[in-house]
């Protein structure tokens, strides 16, 4: 039997349902689950545990009076500190924002908080999300609960800490060229990027406008449709908010595999960067696998991972520039250097530069759209390589060129990344990205719960 | 004729940037900034065609409510 810190978010709302147990008795497993291996992995920046215990018993009350209002009453998710929450600040893991006090939620906070959510925890991050892991900070970094000594991805980096720490059940991150399904990737767990627009952006601090999303981290997929079901929305107070109904993204999940044509992305991971040998074997196992249980695995050719990947930082270092500007030329000495070095650039990009990338990015867009004339969903690779040691800063360097995430940032498409394997070497999770058209999350979420039935990864945990 | 002022292409490029200063204390840092970017321009496919609109379009904002128009 599952100790209750090691319940899914979808076991937690059952067995509360249930009243087997109540919102305070597993908020309190999870607070001891933190005190207990916390210190190991520095997923928490800004611990939330008396208030949210406080959420906690209203909800038990709730709970025993009328029953749960959603399925996520009276359950913990983490936020990423870059995202809002009433009454605390939003320091972003830097300095520079260290008493950035907010008085309102984040679109995606309020709307979970009005399914009954509660919120334990603000959860580490690379420096605004675009510099680290770095050791020149207030907070230090998160660390890899599978190995300390090695990277959790970023830079939701927290959120993958804690969440595959089993600290959390669930946690919220933020992804501009990967950093949702980075750390989910590296963690073991499963991180989506919705479709630009789904998920309001309000309340977050940005990195770059065009290409920001906030995304749900769990352990399960069935955990990720259910949160993403409540985050999903439209706002008009966010520029980018998609006017598109929230939908039940678990509503396929049970449909298995058959009738679903699946275009593998091979060049991805074989030619463009070639992938280590466990990761590519672990990629092919998985598209072996998919096919064993109903689907048609059919080779696809995108443009190349250099192609998204330029396109990409000329546009997020040129927004990020407009946001940090100021800062960048007044106190440059208060980012971690790290995150100095990374922003910088920005300041001299040309205007016309940020233009024609916004132009090739158009037709980029397109490519890939008219993959999806061909099949229902992508694999591919998402990292290229195990996570490496967190202390090693020419391979931390690496992993944002050694990765395919970063093309559906670019295009705005829905791009979720789970584990397929185990790297035999240092026991780190391997994992595998599915894509699917503007809008089709369910499709990506059938195919995601077909694999993990079939798999024998969703078992296996980190002995920390 | 006016006085020449000499200055190096960094010093140029950080004071275009209004990063004077910071090119005092974070000189390292400006030199790889300014590679970077220009690795950074070089990297992706320009577009052929010199009309094509860029993403994301601009569209008229839409008329708020209780607009006098």
């Amino acid at each position: 039997m599952k100790a209750l810190h090691e319940l899914s978010l979808t076991e937690a709302s059952a067995g509360i349902a249930r009243r087997r147990f109540s919102p305070v008795e597993y908020l309190d497993a999870l607070h001891q689950r933190a005190e207990d291996v916390g210190g190991k992995v520095n997923a928490i920046v800004r611990p939330l545990w008396d208030e949210a215990r406080e959420q906690a018993v209203k909800a038990g009350r709730r709970i025993a009076r009328s029953g749960p209002r959603t399925a996520l009453d009276g359950l913990p998710v983490g936020l990423k500190d870059i995202i809002d929450i009433a009454g605390h600040p939003t320091t972003c893991h830097s300095r520079i924002l260290l008493d950035n006090q907010k008085s309102a939620d984040a679109a995606v906070v309020a709307r979970l908080r009005a399914a009954g959510a509660i919120f334990p925890a603000k959860l580490a991050t690379h420096e605004f999300a675009i510099g680290g892991p770095a050791f020149d900070l207030p907070f230090p970094p998160a660390r890899n609960p599978w190995n300390t000594a090695h990277h959790p991805g970023g830079s939701s980096s927290g959120s993958g800490a804690a969440v595959g720490a089993n600290i959390l059940p669930a946690a919220l991150g933020t992804d501009t060229g990967g950093s949702v399904r980075h750390p989910a990737s590296h963690c073991g767990i499963v991180g989506m990027k919705a479709t630009y627009g789904l998920v309001s952006r309000r309340g977050v601090f940005p990195l770059a406008f065009t290409l920001d999303h906030v995304g749900p981290m769990t352990r399960t997929v069935a955990d990720n449709a259910l949160l993403l079901g409540m985050m999903a929305g439209h706002d008009p107070a966010d520029p980018g908010s998609a006017a598109h109904k929230p939908e039940n993204y678990a509503r396929q999940m049970k449909k298995g595999l058959r009738g679903l044509t699946i275009g593998y992305v091979r060049h991805f991971h074989e030619k463009d960067q070639p992938a280590s040998a466990e990761m590519a074997a672990a990629l092919d196992a998985a598209a072996k696998l998919l096919a064993k249980e109903g689907a048609k695995i059919k080779t696809i050719t995108l443009p190349s991972l250099t192609e998204f990947a330029g396109v990409n930082r000329a546009i997020l270092m040129s927004e990020a520039a407009a946001i940090h500007g100021k800062w960048l030329r007044e106190r440059p000495g208060d980012y971690a250097n790290i995150t100095l070095r990374r922003l910088l650039p920005g300041l001299f990009m040309r205007a016309e530069d940020y233009v024609q990338a916004q132009r090739r990015r158009r037709e980029l867009v397109a490519e890939v759209e008219a993959a999806f004339g061909e099949v229902d969903l992508l694999l591919t690779a998402s990292s290229m390589d195990a996570a490496c040691k967190i202390d090693d800063p020419e391979a931390v360097e690496l992993t944002y060129p050694r990765q395919a995430r970063t093309p559906f940032n670019v295009t705005g498409h829905p791009a979720m990344t789970m584990m397929c394997g185990i790297s035999k070497a240092e026991g780190l999770p391997l994992s595998l990205q599915l894509v699917g058209p503007s809008f089709g999350e369910a499709a990506i979420y059938r195919a995601a719960a077909a694999y993990e039935r079939a798999a024998p990864w969703k078992d296996l945990h980190p002995a920390l | 004729m006016g006085a020449t002022i000499s200055m190096t292409e960094e010093e140029i490029l950080a004071s275009a940037a209004g990063f004077t200063a910071g090119l005092k204390t974070h000189p390292k840092e400006v030199a790889e900034a300014i590679a970077a970017s220009r690795r950074m321009a070089g990297a992706f496919t320009r577009v052929a065609n010199e009309t094509a609109e860029p993403m994301p379009a601009y569209a008229a904002p839409i008329r708020a409510k209780g607009s006098r128009a």
